[in-house]
């Protein structure tokens, strides 16, 4: 019965053979994934060192005064902007993902569990995770940073803990309509093992819907993490991420708008890229969105 | 049968507010180290840290603080004392408040008509130029982060063009008291009732120039989201064969959207409303910090930075209230609106 049903990268494929909007969100999206991982090759300064004299507030090269020497110009402390973004892109994408893995490594798991298992566990664990997902997610992190106190990873683990009922919601719902199809109910009178149902069974036939909120996520965790970090209430300055530059060029915009402008523009075309990419995703794998752009 | 459902539902959420207290309560107990000290900072003296000690009944064993935590809660409507302002919380909650309602309810005000309008075009002029732009611009309105959007905001019309005020709530020039003329705390609303009795229009349209660079910021985020789900549930409808059937009839377009569709396309796109309530305040966070708007979210963000705890649990406690309470009103509209949805959340207790 299952044989024609298309794996999860077949129809990716396919999707994005035709859909143009997740071709370009892919394109971007490699290109700054790419460029952060090269930061040491493509960067000609190292993003913390300062030059107070010499080279304070130099403009982007293509204003009168800039030179390539510095593509993206200098802040208040003489550092490189271009180097700064690029290693700045290392530490915010992976704002993005790692806490998206902790949210779904521990969502995926508990709402499998509960649709599975039904009943009161059902009841109980479900009742408890409408009441988180009826927070905005940045106010759960706010609150977990106020109480592990600030820095990159607890950044992480606020933010990921604050995505889990998300993940858990829908892994829920998916497993309660896999629970009395025939394949589960024949792999429990197997005798198979709960994680085994679980994991081996259910889990692979969820795995479209988990793939398109982990994107989704992913941008909006990015977003959460970068304004936390924004807040002051995150990774903390002078490290180079995405969040952090802006607070830090906050200060002296009027004088130096390239201190904000290419921080914030790389914040904007990541989160972009990947909300076009999630709704390209949700086209290709969610058989029940007929909305097509 | 609806007073009983509502009740019902309303039942529901109290074990979850009580789950809440339980839970802020433990967390004061997970931070590491002698908390008194901690939150008393490091220079402090040892009388203020036996203070804080004292208030917080530390010496006595956890289940009789959370029992007193929760008798000052619900009996003595006391919310603790700030540490950072040295002011009862209730106190500046009193300000606060009514600060953040009128800053996201301007929010709404701009993004629902902008959203909404964006929708009902998208969704008629389906793939057509119109479609894509609504669509690029309720994309965008999703992925701009609001601080940035902020600091363009500012850069643009404050320090560039002149034209608006960066910061604050309104004008010293302006001749009005807040402490003592102020019957709302919301100035804009103070000021129409000024400008309406004939005491001049001066607060109203100062507060309004305050007011406007925070709010389109924080209406970016509703709008998009309004705009994607009038569309999506605008297609819908536009679908439906009793639509078909009146346009063979000869209905203009005008009418099958404003009177056949319009009124089934509502239901989601009021659910929806009522889910921003949790995204407007979370981008109020930032708005009120990036803009000082003297609101609870900038309330709350300057209590985690210096640590004062009794704040972070209040302010943290309320909006959990509050939340509650809107998923509590939103799905009681929802089931008034569509009797569908009623049955099939009072029997799965509460599942959406």
């Amino acid at each position: 019965m299952n044989t024609a049903k298309p794996t999860v990268w077949r129809s990716l494929y396919l999707e994005i053979r035709v859909n143009r909007s997740a071709q370009i969100a892919l394109f971007i999206l490699s290109v700054l994934v790419l460029s952060a991982l090269a930061a040491p090759f493509l960067a000609q300064h190292d993003p913390l060192v300062l030059d107070l004299e010499s080279s304070r507030f130099l403009p982007p090269f293509f204003s009168a005064g800039g030179s390539f020497l510095h593509p993206f110009g200098t802040d208040s402390s003489g550092r490189d902007v271009f180097a700064r973004v690029l290693y700045g892109g290392r530490i915010s994408l992976a704002l993005g993902f790692l806490p998206v893995a902790i949210g779904a490594g521990l969502g995926v798991p508990m709402g499998l569990l509960s649709g599975y298992l039904g009943g009161r566990v059902d009841d109980v664990l479900m009742r408890v995770n409408d009441c988180l997902l009826a927070f905005p997610s940045i106010l759960i992190a706010l609150i977990l940073v106020a109480f592990l106190g600030q820095g990159l990873v607890n950044l992480m683990i606020a933010v990921g803990l604050a995505y889990a009922p998300t993940f858990a919601r829908i892994s829920r719902g998916s497993a309660l309509g896999e629970r009395n199809k025939e394949y589960v109910l024949g792999a429990h009178a197997n005798g198979a093992a709960l994680p085994r149902i679980l994991f081996r069974h259910v889990l692979p036939n969820i795995l479209n819907s988990v793939v398109v909120v982990a994107t989704m996520s992913f941008a909006s965790a990015l977003l959460e993490a970068a304004g936390l970090s924004f807040l002051g209430l995150g990774v903390r300055p002078p490290t180079p991420e995405w969040g952090a530059m802006l607070a830090e060029g906050k200060a002296d915009f009027y004088q130096a708008w390239w201190t904000l402008v290419f921080p914030g523009a790389a914040i904007f075309l990541t989160v972009l890229s990947l909300n076009m990419l999630g709704d390209g995703l949700r086209d290709a794998l969610d058989p029940r969105s007929v909305h097509r752009g | 049968m609806f007073a009983r459902h509502a009740l019902r539902r309303f039942l529901h959420s109290m074990p979850v507010l009580l789950l809440l207290t339980l839970v802020l309560f433990g967390a004061l107990k997970l931070i590491p180290g002698d908390i008194a000290l901690v939150m008393a900072g490091e220079r402090a003296t040892p009388d203020r840290v036996a203070y804080i000690r004292e208030s917080l009944h530390l010496n006595d064993p956890w289940w009789i603080q959370y029992g007193l935590y929760l008798k000052k809660l619900v009996f003595e409507a006391d919310l603790g004392h700030s540490l950072l302002h040295d002011q009862p919380i209730a106190k500046l909650f009193a300000s606060a408040i009514p600060a953040t309602v009128e800053l996201a309810l301007s929010a709404l005000f701009i993004a629902l008509p902008v959203g909404l309008l964006l929708g009902v075009v998208s969704a008629v002029a389906r793939r057509s130029w119109w479609d894509k732009i609504a669509s690029l611009i309720s994309l965008a309105g999703v992925s701009l982060p609001i601080f940035w959007l902020a600091l363009l905001l500012m850069w643009f019309f404050s320090l560039h063009l002149g034209w608006l005020p960066t910061s604050g709530r309104l004008s010293d020039e302006v001749l009005f008291d807040p402490a003592a003329d102020s019957i709302f705390r919301m100035y804009t609303l103070d000021g129409l009732v000024r400008g309406l009795t004939g005491q001049g229009w001066d607060v109203f349209l100062s507060a309004c120039r305050y007011l406007i660079l925070p709010a389109v910021a924080l209406s970016t985020i509703p709008m998009a989201h309004i705009c994607r789900m009038t569309r999506s549930a605008l297609l819908d409808v536009l679908q439906q064969d009793y639509i078909r059937t009146a346009r063979a009839k000869g209905v203009s377009q005008f009418k099958v959207i404003a009177k056949h569709a319009a009124r089934n396309a509502a239901l989601p796109v009021v659910t929806v409303m009522f889910l921003q309530a949790g995204a407007l305040f979370g981008g109020a966070v930032i708005t009120e910090t990036m803009f000082a708007w003297p609101g609870l979210g900038k309330l709350l963000v300057e209590s985690i930075g210096s640590r004062d705890f009794p704040m972070v649990q209040s302010g943290t406690l309320f909006v959990g209230i509050v939340f509650v309470l809107f998923n509590l009103i939103g799905d009681l509209v929802v089931g008034w609106l569509d009797p569908r949805t009623k049955q099939a959340s009072s029997s799965r207790g509460g599942a959406r």
